[in-house]
């Protein structure tokens, strides 16, 4: 694809909206301590252990793309990061088309981070640990593959 | 020959409809993985200067019907990193398949193919969720995806070689010379991993 076009199954695979909706978790910053929150929230509600990347954008240029934003209660095992959660909302085709755009932005300046399967295995162990997780709340596949 | 609705398409392309021919008949061989399916059907008589047979056998069929299977299964869902696959289940079926060399051989093309990186990569990714054949076969897989020029089969190798681990597989990924950065970043991590 020439510059600045974005295939369609990137946008069907990795922005699939539901009801209209995308999902994303708020991080207090750029930080890798606090970006590894957001991992953390994303990788404990996964069925199995694998690599995760994420890309981060800035609220104030979703609100001046003129997107709502809500808060809701994240799917995560991790209690103090649920209220982390928030989606997208009424989104069209226009307004998802800028979502990818800001999306297309990030990665161009390097605003995502991509953790190996043996940082997120460490993120979900030591949460175990400190007991933001309990182990029983992970998915049974997810659970075997933290203990190889 | 009559008109309107009990009238038959007629194709001004002959090539392409025998094609169109060979394709549904290979399709129905594959699913009943029976060669001698051939003889009956009638498209054989219509087109035999074009319908060629030689060379399609039974390991033929099981090749397409495994691609058939993983292609429905990727376009009907994504693979998705932490998220279980139904491909897995076809991948793991046809590992227990009697004939393991066979299979690991399709696995290879159909993981390898440079025609087809999408598809490629998401064979290859799925593969890595398994412990497919030997050490030695599984370094080779991840050798050849690493010396691909698409961007997306390089990444699935360096995440199988993040699965499948061992000493030979991190001297692959250490002897890589790896253009992108974001890629290179992955592989150096990998590789960090792997010393361990």
């Amino acid at each position: 694809m020439a510059d600045g076009e974005i295939s369609a199954d990137a946008i069907t695979a990795d922005l699939r909206t539901q009801g209209d909706t995308l999902s994303f978790w708020r991080s207090a910053s750029e930080a890798n301590g606090d970006l590894e929150e957001a991992v953390l929230a994303i990788a404990s509600a996964g069925q199995r252990l694998d690599k995760i990347e994420v890309v981060y954008l800035a609220v104030e240029d979703l609100r001046a793309d003129g997107h709502t934003l809500k808060d809701s209660a994240g799917q995560t095992p991790v209690a103090d990061l649920v209220e982390r959660h928030v989606d997208i909302c009424q989104l069209d085709y226009v307004r998802l088309g800028k979502v990818a755009q800001r999306v297309v932005e990030a990665i161009r300046l390097e605003h995502y981070r991509r953790l190996t399967k043996k940082r997120v295995k460490e993120l979900l162990l030591t949460a175990i640990e400190q007991e933001r997780i309990h182990p029983d709340d992970l998915a049974d596949s997810l659970r075997k593959d933290l203990a190889n | 020959m009559a008109d309107g609705k009990d009238s038959m398409p007629v194709s001004s392309d002959s090539a392409r409809l025998a094609r169109r021919v060979v394709e549904i008949w290979r399709k129905l061989i594959a699913e009943r993985a029976d060669t001698s399916f051939h003889e009956t059907i009638p498209g054989a008589s219509l087109f035999p200067a074009v319908i060629d047979t030689v060379g399609f056998t039974i390991e033929c069929a099981e090749k397409e019907r495994l691609e058939f299977g993983l292609k429905a299964a990727f376009d009907i869902e994504p693979l998705e990193d932490g998220i279980n696959h139904p491909a897995e289940q076809i991948l793991e079926e046809a590992l227990r398949s009697v004939d393991r060399s066979h299979i690991l051989a399709c696995l290879e093309a159909l993981s390898v193919d440079a025609e087809r990186p999408g598809f490629s990569a998401s064979v290859l990714r799925c593969l890595s969720r398994l412990q497919p054949g030997t050490s030695a076969w599984r370094t080779g897989i991840v050798r050849a995806a690493l010396g691909a020029d698409d961007v997306e089969m390089r990444d699935a190798a360096v995440q199988a070689a993040e699965s499948w681990g061992g000493a030979e597989i991190r001297e692959v990924l250490r002897k890589h010379v790896e253009a992108v950065s974001w890629l290179r970043a992955y592989v150096e991590g990998v590789a960090d991993d792997l010393e361990v």
